[in-house]
């Protein structure tokens, strides 16, 4: 599946420069946004494998607060230029310089690739636990339901179902409920 | 060789098709028809009386993801944007919506046995095209004449909480909806490329599948128009009216 990389970043040619270069190397959908809080904004219903950001936009700390619990499992790449200053920069997984060569640049990327957890498990099928989940979802139930019918909490079914839609890149119920049916993990007729 | 990537006033209106069939529609939709000979984007604009500039951004905007001029797109006259909405509203439900479910029939028609499978993708897509539709009203009658209201609430007596009452816009099941509307449409994608029952036609599929990649396209971009340029200028007005009366 291609990976969704957002650029964040406000530099016109740096925007153009960096989508080619992923391009090089991997199969992306790539959205570019300008703004810390359109950033926030996109995450808020969107995920990302990648996050490459400029760090001229981390200035306000509110924002970059909002994004740092935003991003989910998105890998995080600080863009930056002379600058020795990185602000928070404990939370990036990587760096990139503006002034970079090739060279350098090609390995951060494959290597950021090949830690992606989607990368790691790639192609695996479905656990029986995400299994168990699929099912409880295409019957209608809510996270809390299946909570509670599998004994588990909340938050672990949470975290099932975002690995089942980045294995199946199916996000919404009524797309996984066709999945389940097609491959009869649940009846035909017990669907609303 | 290198790709033209920007319109300009003085780019020749069929080259701009050459470049990008896709924008075919989006020209449409300022009421521009084919059969502009030699003429530029600039005669042809001021043939049909459209805005250049407005064109130009909408048309950049379309082709190139990087060319998204923010600032200056919420500066245009709400109207105009909001007209450049409508005309698209009308070509999903005029067009791309009958058009898609048609195709849906028909690569349904294609089964011979085991049809049962292919019917949920049927069902799936019916239940879409209604939540689409509604969408598009709910549009209609609460966000865009509530936009249009706020503009002109000098002209008129009734104060921005009868205006926000008269039309009860709510940004979070705005949001709620762009979201559910972008996420069927990858979903609908993935399951016929990934999952698609073995029973099927291979031509009525790609059809449909080449259509839904032009749809998802379009809709991108219509709800990216709507949450990045219109929502803001939505709130900046919302803003300014509060700061006057308060
Ligand atoms: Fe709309
Ligand atoms: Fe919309």
């Amino acid at each position: 599946m291609a990976q969704h990389i957002v650029i964040a970043e406000p530099s016109y040619l740096m925007k153009r420069g960096i989508s080619a270069v992923i391009s090089d190397i991997l199969q992306a959908e790539v959205v570019f946004i300008d703004e810390l809080e359109e950033l926030n904004h996109y995450l808020e219903t969107n995920t990302a494998d990648f996050v490459f950001i400029d760090v001229r936009l981390l200035h306000s700390k509110d924002q970059r607060e909002i994004f740092f619990q935003l991003r989910g499992n998105a890998r995080v790449v600080a863009l930056t230029g002379k600058d020795k200053n990185i602000p928070a920069s404990r939370h990036f997984h990587d760096i990139m310089n503006r002034y970079a060569s090739k060279e350098e640049i090609i390995p951060v990327l494959e290597k950021l690739l090949a830690e992606t957890p989607e990368n790691k498990n790639k192609n695996a099928l479905l656990s029986e636990r995400e299994t168990e989940v699929l099912k409880q979802v295409a019957l209608g139930y809510t996270n809390q339901q299946i909570a509670d019918r599998l004994f588990i909490s909340r938050h672990t079914v949470i975290s099932h179902r975002k690995n089942i839609t980045s294995k199946l890149g199916i996000k919404t119920v009524s797309g996984l409920t066709v999945y389940a049916v097609l491959n009869n993990l649940i009846p035909r007729d017990q669907i609303e | 060789m290198t790709q033209q990537q920007l319109v300009t006033a003085g780019t020749k209106m069929a080259d701009v098709i050459h470049m990008n069939h896709l924008l075919l529609p989006v020209i449409n939709r300022f009421g521009i028809r084919l059969g502009f000979g030699d003429q530029t984007v600039e005669e042809v604009c001021a043939q049909y009386d459209v805005n250049l500039s407005f064109f130009l951004d909408i048309v950049n905007a379309y082709h190139d993801e990087t060319y998204f001029p923010r600032e200056k797109m919420r500066a245009y006259p709400v109207d105009m944007i909001v007209d450049y909405l409508l005309k698209t509203h009308d070509f999903y439900r005029q067009k791309m919506l009958p058009e898609t479910q048609q195709l849906v029939e028909d690569l349904i028609g294609s089964c011979s046995t085991d049809c049962d499978n292919l019917g949920m993708i049927k069902d799936f897509f019916s239940k879409y095209k209604k939540e689409l539709e509604n969408h598009l009203r709910s549009e209609e009658e609460h966000f865009f004449p509530y936009v249009q209201a706020l503009t002109r609430i000098g002209q008129v007596s009734q104060g921005l909480e009868e205006i926000r009452s008269a039309y009860n816009f709510s940004y979070d099941a705005h949001s709620e909806e762009h979201e559910n509307v972008v996420s069927k449409m990858l979903d609908l994608k993935n399951i016929i490329i990934k999952y698609l029952p073995p029973d099927y036609d291979n031509a009525l599929c790609n059809n449909l599948l080449y259509w839904l990649f032009i749809f998802e396209k379009d809709l991108k971009d219509h709800e990216r128009l709507e949450d990045i340029i219109l929502l803001p200028a939505l709130r900046k007005i919302e803003q300014q009216l509060m700061q006057n009366s308060g």
